[in-house]
């Protein structure tokens, strides 16, 4: 049997994340697979992955000034 | 609003990282409190930085049990874990022991702080025989347990539910339990460890989202390097001051394997420490507007002695902000009881907490909770159901509606607070307006809460239609399950009862309440009865009776509900009709058994 299966350290497996699960990814020829769910995919789908999940907060970027928080 | 940033230093390979961050903190002028970990008391070089700090700046140098794997503890007990509150009494006293005698050889000091995710009442009470110096403790993380259990992979043995999301006087049998008075009181004044968003953290893992950068960069509510959030939260509790007599308290505890390379973080580590210092410039930026008072973690505790009374109750009115769904929530908390109010869900408890039960909790292999160290709860509506979604609702508190053959859960009406009001005697939120339609009538219902000292909760509410309906029925209902995680609990023990008016007889004398009763079998049995005094639940395992009361002068009818083995909770009703702009009252009262 082959060893070369590289964790890798800061990716993780956005199926399992998105259940509020973290799972570090592994990585075997170009392609990043999870253990624990059937997931896998590139390093360009895992980071369209992370963008998709981050759509759901919607005020991420956004600024409330302490004198909006009364109405908020 | 009073602030603590706290800094653990702790592998010599990250020293680099520990001095940054109090870089971070100095530039902006705050001062922080530095706990040691065993590996840090162990390495001149950092130790040399603390006392250094703390000559230069004034900051604290206390002591931190993370690190329990350290090899000076290994050879002391025979094995490494991170959790003191996990170790046996034995090896608890002997690490203590250890590490006020290390702290004392290489600082010179006594420690007046020390730190751990979660201090048990066993371990909090060695801490105070073998360290009698210490007077401030971070003793816990406000409602970390089953859902980051499971965020980790079943790894992560901290269950800390139920406790104060602000700093407390511990209680002596369970450390999550604020103190009655003072001999109730472990002697020790707790903060949490990190401020938590007060919506995410209950709805979710609270590990996400709280006073934490990195912790929020686990969650991925950033961009880029830019996390408003971060000062968005910082905000939200300045906001509290108004609802605790003008007091507020934050703190930040970043450790530095969060601004290295992390396996829990997608992105560089210099966006972690970008963010963190943001963060410490924005606290740096308020204090300077004199919005933020830094103060070290004894400073704290010492102010808190002398600004809040033990036995105080707390508020905290939490708004939603990273979704954008404007959802509210009203903590309450005093030594009887912590309730969470959903607005969302028109005023139903989603989670409540019977401190009256005074329920003694140590966590270690010679305990029976084991690892399980939270407050337990009667109703949890995240973990056991909650609203109806397949079979049967779960434990909440509702009010439902019926006419013409048609009902309405309140629980499906969405509002918000419109107003907070804190007295001496009570505090009330009352809730905007909620219209709804029910057999073809347009109702508005205005629903108010009062919350008393003592346990009681009381249910006003005044329902408006147009029309010819003369009158409509309203249950006011809690449905109960103790616990202290998402599975049921044995119910051995529990009983139901209804409580009859007190009668009294032709010569004038009063009669006692009739009560019928039940002991829980999981038969699916149930008691009811006209013009109630009260429908009552016992449950022995958090030492608690609840009641279902009329406050209104008014007849109801009264049923209790045995559950079953798929549905395993004791549902107390009242229910009456009620007209046009009549108001009802219902008080839920807590009391130990």
């Amino acid at each position: 049997m082959s060893a070369a299966v590289e964790p890798v350290a800061r990716m993780r497996c956005p199926v399992c994340f998105s259940r509020e699960i973290d799972v570090l990814l592994l990585h075997r020829a170009g392609r990043y697979y999870c253990v624990k769910c059937s997931y896998q995919g590139d390093v360009n789908e895992v980071r369209a992955a992370y963008a998709r999940i981050r759509e759901k907060y919607k005020n991420r970027t956004t600024r409330i000034p302490f004198e909006q928080i009364e109405s908020l | 609003m009073i602030l603590n940033i706290l800094h653990r230093p702790d592998s010599p390979e990250r020293a680099h990282l520990f001095e940054l961050e109090q870089q971070y903190a100095h530039e902006n002028g705050i001062r922080t409190t530095i706990l040691l970990t065993p590996e840090a008391l162990h390495d001149r070089d950092q130790v040399a930085t603390a006392l250094r700090h703390q000559s230069e700046f004034g900051d604290e140098l206390g002591l931190s049990f993370h690190g329990l794997t350290h090899e000076s503890i290994v050879d002391l007990v025979g094995y490494g874990q991170e959790a003191l509150w996990l170790f046996s009494l034995d090896q608890k006293r002997a690490i203590v022991s250890a590490l006020a005698s290390r702290f004392r050889e290489v600082i010179g000091t006594d420690p007046l702080s020390v730190a751990s995710y979660h201090l048990d009442s066993s371990t909090m009470a060695i801490v105070r025989e073998l360290m009698p110096s210490v007077v401030a403790a971070v003793a816990g993380c406000f409602e970390e347990g089953v859902r980051v259990f499971h965020g980790c992979n079943h790894s992560w043995y901290l269950f800390n539910e139920g406790m104060p999301w602000g700093p407390w006087y511990p209680s002596k049998s369970h450390t999550l339990r604020p103190a009655r008075d003072e001999d109730d009181w472990c002697g020790i004044v707790a903060v949490p460890h990190l401020m938590r968003d007060m919506v995410l953290s209950y709805e979710g893992r609270n590990d996400f989202w709280a006073s934490h950068p990195p912790n929020v960069m686990r969650g991925m509510g950033y961009e880029g390097e830019d996390c408003p959030y971060d000062r968005n939260l910082i905000d939200l509790f300045r906001w509290q001051e108004q609802f605790n007599d003008g007091y507020s308290y934050y703190n930040s505890f970043v450790s530095t394997a969060w601004l290295a390379e992390h396996h829990a973080i997608d992105d560089r580590p210099e966006v972690a420490q970008s963010l963190y210092r943001q963060q410490l410039e924005y606290l740096g930026k308020l204090k300077k507007e004199d919005s933020v008072n830094d103060m070290t973690m004894s400073e704290f505790a010492t102010w808190f002695r002398s600004e809040r009374r033990i036995g105080s109750s707390e508020l905290y009115f939490a708004k939603e902000l990273l979704y954008g769904s404007r959802k509210h929530y009203v903590w309450y908390l005093d030594p009887d009881q912590r309730l969470l109010i959903d607005a969302t869900q028109s005023g139903s408890i989603g989670d409540l907490r019977p401190y009256t039960g005074a329920v003694p909790v140590a966590t270690g292999p010679e305990s029976e909770q084991l690892a399980v160290g939270s407050y337990p709860f009667l109703v949890q509506s995240q973990h056991r159901t909650g609203m109806q979604n397949h079979f049967q609702d779960g434990s909440r508190t509702t009010a439902i509606l019926h006419c013409g053959g048609l009902e309405l859960d309140l629980g499906t009406c969405p509002t918000r607070v419109g107003a907070v009001t804190r007295k001496a005697d009570v505090t009330v939120a009352t809730l905007e307006p909620v219209t709804a339609s029910l057999a073809g009538t347009q109702l508005s219902i205005t629903t108010a809460i009062e919350i008393r000292s003592g346990g009681r909760t009381r249910f006003r509410r005044t329902i408006s239609w147009e029309g010819t309906i003369a009158e409509i029925s309203l249950t006011e209902r809690i449905k109960c399950a103790p616990g202290t995680t998402e599975y049921p609990e044995r119910m051995d023990g529990v009983r139901g009862a209804i409580m009859k008016s007190i009668e009294t007889t032709t010569d004038g004398d009063e009669l006692a309440p009739a009560e019928s009763s039940l002991d829980y079998g999981y038969r699916g049995r149930s008691l009811e009865a006209e013009s109630v005094s009260a429908v009552r639940g016992e449950f022995p395992s958090v030492n608690t009776a609840v009641e279902l009361a009329p406050a209104d002068g008014q007849m109801w009818r009264g049923l209790v509900e045995e559950g079953h083995l798929y549905s395993p909770y004791l549902t107390l009703s009242l229910t009456r009709l009620i007209s046009r702009d009549q108001e009802s009252a219902v008080c839920l009262q807590l009391s130990s058994l």
